[in-house]
C-alpha cells in the first residue's frame, strides 16, 4: 500500500463505511420499532413497575341489639409498629427494641420479617404493648428511629356480646385460600376477615372499603413519593334483631336448667341425668325476627382477638362438650311430641280427623304384631284433638300416622313429610349465619337411598308402617334444629306465614343513619284453616293452662299463669345410652302470639322437666317479671312426653 | 510545515489565520461532536445517579462533577495528542505496547477487584482501568506493524499480528473482562481488512472464529454467567415475566428487559429529562455506566437518542475522512482502528440495551461514566485529528 490512493485500499474502505452505515441502521431501526410501534405496550409496563399499592384496612362496623346496645365494638390497643425499611437500615434500634419488648434480635428479626404483612407499611411487631413500653418509645423516640408507638383498632365484646357468641362470631386474619378467591375485591394478607356468625355472613357491611395510598417505589422498594391517597371508609354498624338482654337470660337459663339436670337422678338409666347441652330460640312469630338464640356451652369470643392462640384453639376443638357448635341451629334432634303439630295439620288436612271427632284413646294400639302404647301406659279414654294434644296422646297421633300410610295411594307417600316440609323442616330456614343444618324427614324413599349409600349404618331399606307410627310422634329418623321448630310454632301462631327467620334489622352508618333495612321475608303460606288452627291452639293452651296438660305444673301459680302462653312438650327418645333430650316450645299471649320461645335441652329427661323451666325464664324477663330460676320439675303423674 | 509558515503574497496575507498551518486542517466538527457527545454524557451521568446520591445523602453533582472534570482532562489530552505528530507513536510503537502489556500483566498481580472482575488500579479515590488505554495501544501497534507490512501481509505476518493481539486479549479477557477483549478484536479485524490481509486470510481468519466461538459455547470455556449474556437477547421473549425475573435481580434477562422496557417508555419524545420511572428509579441497573443508553432512551425518546446517534455518525463518519485523507497507510490505520474501537463500543453498548446484542460490559464512548474510558477515547480521537493535521506534511 503505497497511498490513500491504491484501488483496492479505496474498496476497502467503501466496505468499512458500508459496514458502518449499516451497524447505524440497525439501531435506527431498532429504536423506531421500541419507541414507535413497541412504546404504548412498554409504557403500560414502565407505569407500574414504579407504583405500589398500601391498604388500610377500614375500621370496622359495631354489631348492636336492637336497642341499640354494643354487642360487638372496637376499641384501640396499644401496638408497636416498626418500619421495615427502617428497620433494615438501622440494627442498633433492632438490638436496642428487642430486650425493651422481651424478645432476642432473633425473634423480633422475624416479626419485623413476617411477610403477611406489606413491606410498605409499618409492621406491628407488638400487639398489645404495655404502657411501660409505649411510653419509654415515646420518650426516646430519637433511640428507636422507624418504630411507632400507636394504636391498632381490635375488637371487643361487651357482656351482651358474650353471650351471643355464636350469633356474632368473630374475625381472624385472612387465610391464603380466602385470600386467593377474594383478591380482587382489595383484601391483603395479614387483614381481618369474618370467619364465623354475622362477622363472616355479613362481612360486606361490617368491612367497609381499605383506604389506598398509591406510591413511587424504586427498585429496591425504597418509597419515594406518595401519589394519591383514597381514606378509607369505615364499615356499617349492623343493627341485629336480638335483644342483648334476653339473649343474656337465655344463655343464664340454659345454664341453670342443665346444672340443675345434672343433679337430678334418671329413673330410667339409673344414674344422674348428663344435660351436656342445651339451646333456645326466641323468635318474633310475625315478623320471623329473632330475639335470641342461645346455645350452651359456648365459648369466649375475646380469645379470637388479635389471634387466637393454638392452644386455646385446639382446647376449643377437642373440647367434647364442642363449644364451638351452636346447637340452636347446628344441632339436630327428634322433636318428639312438639312433632304433634305436623300430624295434627296433617291429619285435618287429609281429612283424617276433624276438630270435634273423638278418638276412644284405650292405651293399646296394635300395629301389625307390634303393640304400642303411651308415656307409662297411660289409657286417656274418649278424647279430641285439642285434649290429645293437651295429654300428649301418642296413640291418637300414631293412628293418623297410620292411617295416612294405609290410605298412601290416596294421599301419597310422604304425605306426613309434605306437611312436615311446609312447615320448614328437613331444610335449613335460611337464616343468615354459616352453616345451618337442614335437619331431616325421613321418607319411605330416603330408607331406600341410605340403605344403598351406607348399609352397614342403615340397616333398614324399607319403610314399614311403624315407621309411620313414630314419625307421627316425632321419633323415627326425624331430626330437626330447635330453630326449625321454633320457625314452625311461629308459622302456626302468626295463622300460616312461613318466614326466614331473620337477624339483622339494618346497617347504618356510626352515626346511625340507616343505609340498608332488611324486610321480613315470607316464603309460604301453609293454608291453615282458621278451624283447624283454633282446635289445635286450644290444645297447646291446655298444655299450660290446663290441669291435666303436660306444662302445668311449672307455670301454674307465677305470674305467667295469666299471661296466656300456650306450649307443647316433648320427650325424644335417644338410643341408648343417651337419656331422653328434653323439649317445650310455646308461643304467647295466645290471643295475638308476639313471641314463639322453645328449648332442647340434651339428655335430660321429660320436656316439662327442664326445657319448659328454661322457657318459662325466659318469659319472665320478655313480660318483665321477676325471673323464677330454673329448678327441675320432676315428673308429674301422667304422661309427660 | 515550512509551507504555511511563509507569508502569503498579497492581500491574502490578511486572511491567513495566525496557527500554524497544520492547525488549518484541526477537525472542528469532528471535535464539536465530540464535546457534544461528552456534554450529553455528563447531563445524562447526572440524571442517573442523583436521586440514588440524594436518598444516600451525599451530594446529588458527586458523578457529574467527576464526569465534568474527566471531560476538560479528556479534551487537554485530545488536544495535546493531536499537537504531537502522529508518527512519533509508531517510532515508540514497541515500547507503547511493551507498556500495555506491562500494565495489563501488573493489574493482573496487584490490581484492584471490584464487581468481579481485577481491572483497575487505585489511586486514591480515583481508578485507572489499563484496558482501556490498552486499546489505543494495540492499535498503534497493529497499525505499525501491518503499514511496515507494505499492504502484503503474508502468513507469517498475520501470525504476529494474531500473537500482538493475542496477549492483550487474553489478559484482559482473564481479568474478566470480556467486553474490553472483543472491542480489541474488532480492532483487528478492522486493521486487518483495511492493512491489507489478503481475502483468502480473512475467510481464514472468519472461519477460526466461527471455530472457535462454536467450541467456547460447547465446551464450557465461558462462565456460565458469561454465557447466558451473550445468548439471553436471542432467547429473550417479547413479553418478559418481570415478576419471575425480580426474583433473581441481577440477572441478564432482567437487566435487558428493564432496559428494553424503559427504552420504549421514552417513545418519541421521551418522559422528560430527570423524569424515566424505569431509569431515575434504578429499575435498570448501572445506568450512569453500561446502561445509559437507556436513561437517554427512555427520558428523551426518539428525538434524543437520534440526535446522540447522529452525533456518533458524525465522529465516526469524520475518523473514516480522516482514514482516506491520510498521508500513510500509518495514519489510515490508525484511524481505522480508532473507527472500529468506537463503532464496536457504539454498537455493542446501545444494541444491549435495545436489546439486539449481548451484554457485555462495555462503555458507551464519551457517555459512559469513567475517567479511563473517556480519556482513553480523546485520546484516540486527538490522534485521528493528528493524521488529519498531517495530511499534507
Amino acid at each position: 500500500m503505497t497511498g490513500p490512493e491504491q484501488p483496492s485500499l479505496r474498496l476497502r474502505l467503501a466496505i468499512l463505511i458500508v459496514v458502518v452505515a449499516c451497524l447505524f441502521g440497525a439501531l435506527f431501526a431498532r429504536l423506531w420499532f421500541l419507541q414507535v410501534i413497541n412504546a404504548p405496550k412498554a409504557q403500560a409496563v414502565a407505569a407500574d413497575n414504579g407504583v405500589r399499592l398500601i391498604y388500610v384496612q377500614a375500621p370496622r362496623g359495631r354489631i348492636l341489639d336492637r336497642n341499640g346496645n354494643v354487642l360487638v365494638g372496637n376499641v384501640n390497643e396499644p401496638v408497636i409498629e416498626v418500619d421495615r425499611q427502617q428497620a433494615t437500615q438501622a440494627p442498633d434500634m433492632v438490638a436496642r427494641l428487642a430486650p425493651l419488648l422481651g424478645m432476642t434480635d432473633k425473634q423480633l428479626r422475624q416479626a419485623i420479617n413476617n411477610l403477611q404483612y406489606s413491606p410498605y407499611a409499618p409492621v406491628p411487631v407488638m400487639p398489645d404493648a404495655t404502657p411501660q413500653q409505649i411510653l419509654y418509645i415515646q420518650e426516646n423516640q430519637d433511640l428507636f428511629p422507624g418504630v411507632r408507638a400507636t394504636s391498632m383498632s381490635v375488637r371487643t365484646y361487651s357482656p351482651m356480646g358474650k353471650a351471643a357468641a355464636n350469633i356474632v362470631g368473630y374475625v381472624g386474619q385472612i387465610n391464603s385460600a380466602e385470600l386467593a378467591k377474594l383478591k380482587g375485591q382489595g383484601y391483603q394478607a395479614g387483614d381481618q376477615i369474618g370467619l364465623a356468625g354475622i362477622e363472616a355472613t355479613y362481612e360486606k357491611y361490617l368491612r367497609g372499603s381499605p383506604g389506598v395510598e398509591r406510591v413511587q417505589v424504586d427498585s429496591s422498594g425504597r418509597v419515594l413519593d406518595t401519589l394519591g391517597t383514597t381514606q378509607p371508609s369505615p364499615g356499617h354498624d349492623l343493627k341485629l334483631t336480638i335483644d342483648g338482654n334476653l339473649q343474656v337470660v337465655a344463655q343464664q337459663a340454659l345454664a341453670q336448667g342443665l346444672a340443675a339436670a345434672r343433679h337430678t337422678f334418671d329413673t330410667v338409666t339409673r344414674r344422674d341425668f348428663q344435660a351436656p347441652a342445651g339451646s333456645a330460640v326466641v323468635e318474633d312469630p310475625n315478623t320471623g325476627q329473632i330475639l335470641a338464640l342461645a346455645t350452651d356451652p359456648t365459648y369466649d369470643p375475646e380469645q379470637f382477638v388479635g389471634g387466637i392462640s393454638d392452644a386455646n384453639y385446639k382446647n376449643l376443638l377437642n373440647n367434647p362438650s364442642d363449644p364451638l357448635l351452636d346447637r340452636s341451629i347446628q344441632g339436630q334432634y327428634a322433636p318428639g311430641s312438639t312433632f304433634k303439630l305436623v300430624t295434627g295439620t296433617a291429619g285435618l288436612k287429609y281429612g283424617l280427623i276433624t276438630p270435634y271427632s273423638i278418638f276412644d284413646d284405650t292405651g293399646r294400639l296394635q300395629i301389625g304384631t307390634f303393640p304400642a302404647h303411651n308415656d307409662n301406659f297411660e289409657a286417656y279414654g274418649p278424647i279430641d284433638l285439642a285434649q290429645a294434644i293437651t295429654v300428649s296422646s301418642d296413640l291418637y297421633f300414631n293412628s293418623v300416622g297410620l292411617k295416612l300410610w294405609y290410605g298412601r295411594n290416596q294421599y301419597g307417600d310422604e304425605a306426613l313429610q309434605n306437611v312436615a316440609r311446609e312447615y320448614g323442616f328437613g331444610s335449613p330456614s335460611g337464616l343468615a349465619l354459616p352453616n345451618e343444618a337442614p335437619g331431616k324427614v325421613p321418607t319411605p324413599a330416603s330408607y331406600l337411598k341410605d340403605h344403598q349409600q351406607h348399609p352397614n349404618i342403615f340397616t333398614e331399606s324399607q319403610w314399614y308402617p311403624g315407621n309411620s307410627d313414630q314419625l307421627a310422634i316425632g321419633q323415627d329418623e326425624l331430626l330437626v334444629t330447635p330453630l326449625q321448630l321454633a320457625n314452625a310454632y311461629a308459622t302456626f301462631a302468626n295463622g300460616g306465614t312461613r318466614y326466614v327467620p331473620q337477624l339483622v334489622q339494618d346497617a347504618q352508618t356510626a352515626a346511625g343513619q340507616v343505609t340498608t333495612a332488611f324486610a321480613p321475608k315470607p316464603v309460604t303460606n301453609i293454608g291453615l284453616q282458621p278451624e283447624w288452627r283454633s282446635a289445635l291452639l286450644a290444645g297447646f293452651e291446655g298444655v299450660v293452662n290446663n290441669p291435666k296438660g303436660t306444662a302445668y305444673n311449672v307455670f301454674a301459680g307465677t305470674p305467667l299463669a295469666g299471661v296466656g302462653i300456650a306450649g307443647k312438650t316433648g320427650t325424644a327418645q335417644v338410643n341408648a345410652p343417651r337419656q331422653a333430650t328434653s323439649v317445650f316450645t310455646s308461643f304467647a299471649p295466645v290471643s295475638h302470639p308476639q313471641y314463639v320461645v322453645d328449648a332442647f335441652m340434651e339428655d335430660s329427661g321429660y320436656g316439662s322437666a327442664v326445657a319448659a323451666p328454661v322457657v318459662r325464664e325466659i318469659y319472665d324477663a320478655l313480660f318483665h317479671f321477676p325471673p323464677q330460676p330454673v329448678s327441675y320439675t320432676s315428673g308429674g303423674s301422667g304422661g309427660q312426653n | 510545515m515550512l509551507k504555511s509558515d511563509l507569508p502569503a503574497p498579497g492581500a491574502s496575507a490578511r486572511r491567513q489565520p495566525r496557527m500554524p498551518g497544520i492547525w488549518r486542517h484541526f477537525d472542528v466538527v469532528l471535535v464539536l461532536a465530540a464535546v457534544l457527545i461528552g456534554a450529553f454524557g455528563c447531563v445524562m451521568v447526572y440524571s442517573a445517579t442523583r436521586d440514588q446520591l440524594q436518598a444516600a445523602g451525599v451530594s446529588p453533582t458527586y458523578f457529574l462533577k467527576k464526569q465534568a472534570i474527566f471531560m476538560v482532562i479528556g479534551l487537554v489530552v485530545m488536544v495535546a495528542v493531536a499537537a504531537i505528530d502522529y508518527r512519533r507513536w509508531r517510532d515508540w510503537a514497541v515500547l507503547i505496547y511493551g507498556f500495555c502489556i506491562l500494565m495489563l500483566v501488573a493489574v493482573y498481580v496487584v490490581g484492584h477487584k471490584s464487581k468481579g472482575a481485577q481491572a483497575w488500579f487505585q489511586f486514591g479515590s480515583y481508578q485507572m482501568e489499563p484496558s482501556e488505554f490498552a486499546k489505543i495501544g494495540l492499535i498503534i501497534a497493529l497499525a505499525a506493524y501491518c503499514a511496515a507490512a507494505r499492504g502484503r501481509l503474508s502468513g507469517k505476518s498475520l501470525a504476529v499480528v494474531l500473537v500482538l493481539s493475542g496477549v492483550p486479549f487474553v489478559l484482559i479477557y482473564k481479568q474478566p473482562d470480556l467486553g474490553s477483549a472483543l472491542v480489541l478484536a474488532a480492532v483487528l479485524v478492522a486493521v486487518l481488512l483495511i492493512g491489507g490481509a489478503s481475502g483468502r486470510h480473512l475467510g481464514l481468519l472468519g472461519l477460526l472464529v466461527v471455530v472457535i466461538a462454536v467450541a467456547v459455547v460447547h465446551f464450557g470455556v465461558l462462565k456460565a454467567y458469561q454465557q447466558a449474556r451473550l445468548t439471553s437477547f436471542i432467547n429473550a421473549p417479547d413479553q418478559p415475566n418481570l415478576a419471575l425475573l425480580r426474583t433473581q435481580a441481577g440477572a441478564t434477562e432482567y437487566n435487558v428487559a428493564e432496559s428494553k422496557i424503559a427504552v420504549s417508555n421514552g417513545g418519541i419524545t421521551g418522559q422528560g429529562l430527570f423524569k424515566g420511572t424505569q431509569t431515575n428509579l434504578s429499575y435498570v441497573p448501572e445506568q450512569r455506566t453500561d446502561f445509559i443508553f437507556t436513561a437517554v432512551g427512555e427520558q428523551l425518546g426518539l428525538a434524543g437518542s437520534a440526535v446522540l446517534l447522529l452525533l456518533f455518525l458524525l465522529v465516526v463518519w469524520r475518523t473514516w475522512g480522516a482514514a482516506r485523507l491520510a498521508r500513510d497507510s500509518f495514519g489510515t490505520l490508525v484511524c481505522v482502528g480508532v473507527l472500529a474501537m468506537i463503532m464496536f463500543q457504539v454498537f455493542e453498548n446501545i444494541g444491549m440495551a435495545l436489546g439486539i446484542m449481548p451484554v457485555a460490559g462495555i462503555p458507551l464512548p464519551l457517555m459512559s461514566y469513567g475517567g479511563s474510558a473517556v480519556l482513553a477515547t480523546f485520546a484516540g480521537l486527538g490522534l485521528v485529528l493528528s493524521v488529519r493535521m498531517r495530511r499534507f506534511t
